[in-house]
């Protein structure tokens, strides 16, 4: 009898083994640790969040001497060659292409409406979408774009040429400010709070900015968009200035609260070469730029020189009323828009008088940096070097700009590299190969490894993956 | 004691014997083997007749007898004994072992114990003493050489981790870990109590572990566990104590201290900043403080102001000298004394065994204030009733306290929960070498503050970015709580001689706490204190039914084996950390988080349903052949494709039957097999989900994942090929056993790496075909063997392995193993190509000569190849003397090819702090002399002409500039020629013993780590520790131990 008992129960247990094998295990696989759906709302803020690291990413600051680095003098001469968009790519922009899809498909549309009507999400993720890959070809030269972000659909994106991809940036920011309409307001917008009016001016002015980067190798082409943008309406005051702000806590703080504060690293001061020129000018921005170093005078860190001689103490970090652990950073301002307008009319591309347009710019900035005095304001463009003379108009409108764009450092580099201006001298030995200053950053090694073909076919077509084959729009 | 029976022997025999008949005369006696251990279990039979005994636990017998008749003593791996029986009542016998008869018995899948001739396939299996030896207490590392095909990925010990192993080629890069089986049980490789293990065999291809199914692609390693025997009653104590010391560092320089420039600063006083009492520090010699690197002024025991010189105490103020500690380093890590004990209590009775095991080990870190305590307790039951029923209950609990356990690798790397590497990180990277490790030790300021040798400056004594390493192990402390209980609880049926079953539930169950604090106005977490911890609770359940038939029909014996199995498995975590600072400072808790906690919880869930079976056919001892199939079903596979069914087939001959017997060859053996194993996936991979991160003020924020996951995943199924011959000599006393196999890993599961431009990291993919060949030879002899007690044995293990991607995916040829790491090296397995490729920047050569350009500066190129990873051969030299009552092992291992780079030898030089960025060049001149004074360094080069170089470059600038990132200037070969245990033991006598009624002791001298007899990479760096098989990451320095071992049976 008990042989019986044990039989059947070995006998039940490997059936029951053997039954039990061929379903389907229910919902086992089903994750609980992340969610199914997705919610555009906080996938738009996600990637709004990289707006601030586009912004601050401070190697071009290097590059354009607004900083030195205080004890590794390596970024300043240009140590690192090849640089990473990879999180670009695998980040905010396929997000941004996420929402795009949710708002279009018809099976997701009307569950992605809950959080901002569709049309008003889908113009919103392209201008961010625009930005982000302006900012990338602006620093790559050519880069993936048309079959970029096709997952499964393409893992070997080609890299289209910085032309085509400029063509249809100008065609995306036009298109997304059409788009918007008097929908439910777009909810998880940290950048502009969904207001309508504001992505307007942002998107044209974006356009405007883009427009001047064709200034030498497409004039035409740089003038007509430049004159579409400014009638479909530019920033028009600082409050419409565009800022990226941060908060008082530790996910989230500013850059250089992190580094001066948070670490104690100080590994960046403000360069040697800015300070002077402001000193030069007795510039009124100063005080809002650097602090004065244990010594209480204003001195920038020698640039690139190689071995330091001094420490941060000896030198003047970034003032502490800009980098305040939730001090807001600049993405557009009012200020560049009115230096391009200056720009675009001293190059006869549009109507308006230069040097007006060059002073309200300078006065903008003032105001921007919280330190405009009308006195003050009159003394400093009375200055030689900063009167408006028109033979060196664009050399001054360049300059003046590269204050301006302090702590902008991708679109101060950009800038830079178009006007060639302030003239700035390379780091001593520099440790990229090279000896002039970089005009474009190296492809991620992720590209010829994992994307071989498209690499080589890339080289052959812009020139050399190194740090001074020039982009498209970058004409001698 | 030692013992070369086997326990089913044992029990056959026991079976075998037969009661007593009364008779004329009794005869009794004791049987010890030849090294007079007692031998239990010994059959006595009477020639000629059915009668017979056995001998009882403490090796005596008892027998009635005929006068004049003939005993026949007879036991497994002795040779029979024969005596006439004549006018004495008492005949003591000593059995002297015999080789050639031999039976090895090894465990193979599914706890099967098997004759070793009946395999088809490659198994080693090693028996508890020979991995005990040294008594390291990690599976892993006591397995280094010892088994042909097994690599060790090693790690310090001053970090009490577990080691692992990769069996049959490090082919993956996150897997590839075997599965641990302990008597049946799967767990983890930390919960082996070596004083349990009675035997391990390695089960490494697909033939051997076909029973396994999916989660043996990495092989299997099958332990045994020691058991009581019938008959027996013991107690076995095992005590060692070892004084643990730094085993090497690198060669540092002692010529130049803490800056970034020779030039000596001087402090200038500034009443406008500076108190006015230091005025009279004016002029005095200062250091730069906040620079981490020696590139600072030669040393010249002048007296200088150190850091400490800055900072609250009595040296405030003080002038030292400014003098060489060539032994600062050293003299930061202990020299602790570690103990490990196991009691382990066995009785064994006709129908029950039962084995009780307690091991504490106590393992003092090297590192100050650091400590392992680790708890195994194990009992081993089973009891058989009517006959035929048997149950088994093993258990085994497992506790590891660890506390402070030191991070190490790049830098201050890690984090909250693990700590922070302060340590090794600062020692060999970013160090001033003339500091005095006094002065660190005294860490704390009288207000709390902390002190650093790393600070701003005289008016900064901030830590800058560096802590003193002992705030880091004294204040900003870690814990970590490990808790595993693992069993199984079965019934086995006997239903006939040849036919059982048997059901049987096993739980691995698992509880971890870990917590990390970082101390208010240290370095990290701004200064402001953080606190962090993570609990994880994970099992493992299995519900296995098997049936096994046994049986001879005449000449053709079968095995045969159908089961099923249900495995689940959950994982649950829980994760919190503070942000933003502690609230209350000293107050390490959650609750004191400043900003919003980091928290996170996680489950993750499987299950496996299999049924199995195999059959093996033996013909007269000469043909065996061996056939299994295996149905697996996957919860984590797409329901389409979660049913997946694979099959081995083996077969061997035994060449020997069908020669002549000679003295010669005493065994052959030729072997082939070709094996199918199935793999699935983790959870969660095949569909879309969305990750959640911080959020940002009241907006939660929502990503895309950056892995692709694959709703149209197919099961991995990797064939393999395996042949092999194994061959004895001469009476068994040399041996070869040599196995080539070759896996064809199709649709293997890879997480690709693919170009991000794609907007995804990584997918999730089938790839196409990864090929992986090898060969195994394991070697063993017993060259001298004197009747006077001398005895020399060794094994030597070589193999070799070699993967390959044949086919990735469409379009995809680069399977990006690795990295990029300092900046551009990759490791690489690219279609067509070895697998395991390093590629980064290269130094040009021309003519096998490196070539500088006109600034005397190497010419680099980028997207080079580095060589493979792959060793060219790998293996170990076991060998084991005993003479009498003493016995002594020495084990090595090494590995010849293959490279590596090495993040400690880079940041050495970078931070000159190692010996070959100070001395003299070959002019007589200091190196670290400017070149226009004749000092710098010539690179052995030619120029792009070909022209020997004959420009100096500046020593600094070569080290920070030119060679940092540069991955061929510190890629090495893996080369090492490691001496790994010793051990030298002595058999008390017996004699010494019986009066105080202990069966056996041997006391022994151990040594782990003696000595690394050759390192290509030098530095004084031990790759044979390297955590992963392409880097050393910056690595905690080896442990050497000298200790000792007494073992008693009672």
């Amino acid at each position: 009898m008990k042989k019986y008992i044990l039989n059947t129960f070995i006998v039940a247990a490997l059936l029951s083994a053997a039954t039990s094998c061929g379903d389907n295990f229910g919902t086992m696989n089903i994750s609980p640790n992340s969610p199914s759906n997705p919610n555009t709302a906080s996938i738009l803020t996600g990637a709004l969040r990289n707006v601030g690291a586009a912004v601050t990413g401070i190697q071009p600051g290097l590059y354009v001497q607004h900083f030195g680095d205080v004890t590794y003098i390596e970024e300043s001469r240009y140590k690192t060659v090849n640089f990473d968009y990879n999180g670009f790519y695998a980040g905010p922009l396929m997000n941004l292409q996420f929402i795009i899809q949710q708002n279009t498909d018809a099976a997701t549309k009307s569950n992605a409406a809950a959080t901002g009507s569709n049309a008003n999400q889908i113009a919103i993720a392209r201008i961010l979408k625009a930005y982000f890959f302006q900012f990338l070809t602006d620093r790559w030269g050519d880069i993936a774009y048309s079959e970029a972000l096709k997952a499964a659909g393409d893992f070997n994106p080609k890299f289209d040429k910085q032309q085509d991809i400029y063509t249809d940036l100008f065609k995306e920011w036009k298109e997304a400010a059409a788009q918007f309409e008097g929908g439910k307001t777009v909810q998880g917008d940290i950048l502009l709070g969904g207001n309508i009016a504001r992505w307007k001016k942002f998107a044209n002015s974006l356009r405007a900015i883009a427009a001047l980067r064709l200034s030498k190798v497409d004039p035409a082409k740089g003038k007509a968009e430049f004159a579409a943008a400014v009638a479909d309406g530019l920033l028009a005051s600082n409050a419409d200035n565009v800022k990226y702000g941060y908060l008082s806590e530790a996910n989230n703080e500013h850059p250089l609260y992190n580094n001066y504060i948070t670490t104690n690293r100080k590994d960046f001061a403000v360069a040697s070469t800015f300070v002077d020129y402001l000193n030069k000018v007795n510039d009124p921005r100063l005080p809002a730029i650097a602090d004065k170093n244990i010594n209480g005078a204003y001195r920038g860190v020698p640039y690139g020189v190689f071995p330091p001689t001094w420490k941060a103490q000896d030198v003047s970090l970034a003032a502490a009323t800009m980098r305040q652990q939730n001090s807001p950073v600049n993405v557009l301002t009012y200020a560049q828009v009115l230096f391009a307008q200056a720009e675009a009319a001293q190059l006869g591309w549009i109507s308006g008088n230069a040097k007006t347009l060059y002073e309200a710019a300078i006065k903008a900035s003032m105001e921007q940096w919280g330190v405009y005095t009308a006195d003050g304001f009159d003394k400093y463009i009375a200055q030689p070097e900063v009167a408006f003379t028109s033979a060196k108009a664009i050399e001054q409108i360049a300059t003046q700009r590269w204050i301006a764009l302090f702590y902008q450092n991708s679109e101060a580099w950009a800038e830079w590299r178009r006007t060639g201006f302030p003239v700035l001298k390379p780091a001593e030995k520099p440790l990229n190969g090279g000896t002039e200053i970089p005009r474009r950053m190296a492809y991620p090694t992720t590209a010829p490894t994992l994307n071989k073909t498209n690499y080589d076919a890339v080289v052959t077509s812009q020139g050399a993956d190194n740090q001074y084959t020039r982009v498209w729009w970058d004409k001698k | 004691m030692k013992r070369r029976f086997t326990l089913p022997a044992a029990v056959i025999m026991l079976l075998c014997s037969i009661s007593l008949f009364a008779q004329d005369r009794t005869i009794t006696g004791k049987v010890i083997a030849d090294d007079g251990s007692l031998l239990p279990g010994v059959s006595i039979t009477v020639r000629g007749t059915t009668r017979g005994a056995t001998t009882d636990s403490d090796g005596n017998y008892k027998i009635a007898v005929p006068a004049g008749s003939q005993l026949v003593f007879s036991f497994i791996g002795f040779a029979n004994q024969e005596v006439t029986v004549g006018t004495q009542n008492v005949i003591d016998i000593r059995l002297m072992p015999d080789a050639t008869q031999l039976q090895e018995v090894v465990v193979t899948a599914l706890g099967i114990s098997r004759d070793k001739k009946a395999l088809n396939y490659s198994v080693q299996e090693i028996k508890g003493d020979k991995i005990t030896a040294a008594r390291d207490p990690n599976v892993a590392n006591a397995l280094a050489g010892k088994i042909a095909g097994v690599q060790v990925l090693g790690q310090s010990a001053a970090k009490f981790g577990t080691p692992n192993i990769r069996i049959r080629g490090v082919n993956s890069l996150t897997g590839g870990d075997p599965l641990y089986v302990v008597d049946g049980t799967p767990t983890d490789i930390s919960q082996v109590n070596m004083d349990d293990v009675e035997s391990l065999s390695v089960l490494k291809g697909p033939s051997a572990t076909a029973l396994y199914g999916n989660r043996a692609s990495g092989g299997v390693v099958v332990i045994t566990t020691k058991k009581a025997k019938s008959g027996e009653a013991k107690l076995d104590i095992n005590h060692s104590t070892t004084l643990d010391m730094i085993g090497m560092l690198p060669k540092y320089q002692n010529e130049y201290g803490g800056g970034y420039s020779q030039d000596w600063e001087t402090f200038s006083f500034n009443p406008a900043i500076h108190p006015a009492d230091w005025k009279s520090f004016d002029g005095q010699k200062i250091l730069d403080y906040s620079a981490d690197e020696s590139w600072g002024p030669k040393i010249d025991g002048s007296p200088h102001r150190s850091a400490f010189s800055w900072q609250q105490g009595p040296e405030f103020g003080q002038l030292t000298p400014y003098s060489a500690q060539p032994n600062n380093v050293r003299d930061f890590f202990n020299k602790p004394i570690s103990n490990n004990t196991n009691v382990a209590f066995s009785k064994g009775g006709e129908n029950f065994q039962s084995r009780v095991s307690y091991t504490h080990i106590i393992t003092n870190g090297i590192i100050p204030n650091s400590k392992q305590t680790k708890d195994f307790i194990s009992a081993k039951n089973s009891i058989t009733l009517l006959k035929n029923l048997t149950a088994n209950l093993n258990i085994n609990y497992t506790s590891t306290r660890g506390t402070n356990v030191p991070a190490d690798n790049y830098g201050s790397s890690g984090g909250v929960l693990g700590g922070f590497n302060q340590t090794i990180g600062s020692f060999n990277q970013w160090f001033q070498r003339q500091l005095r490790i006094e002065d660190l030790k005294n860490y704390k300021n009288p207000d709390g503050t902390f002190r650093s040798w790393n600070i701003g400056g005289p008016l900064d004594p901030k830590p800058k970015y560096w802590d003193s390493p002992y705030t880091q192990m004294y204040e900003s402390t870690n814990s970590r709580l490990d808790t595993r209980l693992f069993g199984d609880f079965g019934l086995t049926y006997q239903f006939s001689k040849y036919l059982k079953g048997s059901v049987i539930a096993r739980r691995d169950q698992r509880q971890y706490n870990q917590e990390g604090r970082v101390a208010y106005g240290t370095l990290n977490a701004g200064g402001l204190g953080a606190f962090a911890n993570y609990v994880e609770n994970s099992r493992e359940n299995n519900y296995e039914g098997l049936l096994s038939f046994d049986k001879t029909f005449g000449e053709l014996s079968v095995v045969a084996n159908a089961g099923g199995n249900i495995r689940y498995n959950l994982v649950e975590t829980f994760g919190q950390a503070t942000s933003g600072g502690l609230t209350s400072p000293g107050f390490y808790n959650i609750a004191a988080s400043k900003d919003r906690p980091a928290i996170s919880n996680n489950r993750f869930e499987r299950r496996v349903n299999s049924l199995y079976g195999n059959v093996s056919l033996g013909y007269k001892d000469i043909v065996f052949v061996e056939a299994s199939l295996r149905n697996d079903w996957s919860s984590t596979l797409p329901v389409a494709n979660n049913s997946y069914l694979y099959p081995s087939l083996s077969g061997g001959v035994i060449l020997t039957e069908l020669l002549p017997r000679n003295p010669i060859l005493s065994y052959a053996k030729v072997r082939a097999g070709y094996a199918q194993v199935g793999t699935d996936v983790g959870p969660y991979q095949i569909f879309q989900t969305y990750t959640t991160g911080n959020a940002f003020g009241s907006n939660a924020t929502q990503y895309l994942p950056t892995l692709l996951p694959n709703a149209d995943l197919k099961p991995g199924l990797s064939s393999s090929y395996e042949a092999g011959l194994d061959m004895k000599f001469m009476n068994n006393r040399f041996g070869v056993e040599f196995t080539w196999y070759q896996n064809d890993n199709k649709n293997q599961i890879i997480p690709l790496p693919v170009d991000p431009t794609s907007g995804y990291r990584n997918a999730i993919i089938n790839a196409g075909l990864i090929q992986t060949k090898g060969l195994e030879l394991h070697i063993f002899a017993n060259p001298v063997k004197s009747d006077r007690g001398f005895n020399w044995d060794f094994d030597i293990n070589l193999d070799r392995n070699r993967s390959k991607v044949i086919k990735l995916a469409d379009g995809l040829t680069n399977y990006q193993l690795g990295g990029p790491t300092w900046r551009t090296l990759t490791v690489n397995a690219r279609e067509g190509e070895d697998w395991g490729l390093l590629v980064g920047k290269k130094i040009r050569t021309l003519d096998g000569k490196r070539v500088v350009d006109a600034n005397g500066f190497y010419i680099v190129d980028d997207q080079k190849s580095l060589g493979s990873v792959l060793p060219t051969f790998k293996g170990g030299f076991l060998n084991s003397f005993t003479y009498r009552n003493l016995s002594l092992r020495i084990n090595t291992d090494f590995i010849v090819g293959g490279r590596f780079f090495s993040t400690t030898r880079m940041f050495n030089a970078y931070a000159g702090l190692a010996a070959e960025t100070a001395g003299l060049n070959e002019l007589g001149n200091p190196k670290r002399d400017p070149v226009s004074k004749g000092g710098g360094v010539l690179l052995d080069a030619v120029t792009e002409d070909g022209k020997p170089n004959t420009t100096r470059v500046e020593t600094q600038e070569l080290y920070e500039d030119k060679f940092f990132a540069l991955n061929d200037q510190w890629t090495y070969d893996q080369t090492y020629v490691k001496l790994r245990e010793v051990a030298l033991g002595y058999n008390l006598p017996k004699s010494l013993l019986s009066r105080v009624k202990v069966k056996s002791a041997n006391i022994s001298f151990i040594v782990r780590n003696p000595l690394l007899i050759y390192s290509a990479v030098g530095g004084g760096l031990d790759i044979s520790e390297s955590e992963t098989f392409w880097t050393e990451g910056g690595q905690l320095p080896p442990v050497r131990s000298f200790g000792l071992n007494l073992r008693l049976s009672l």
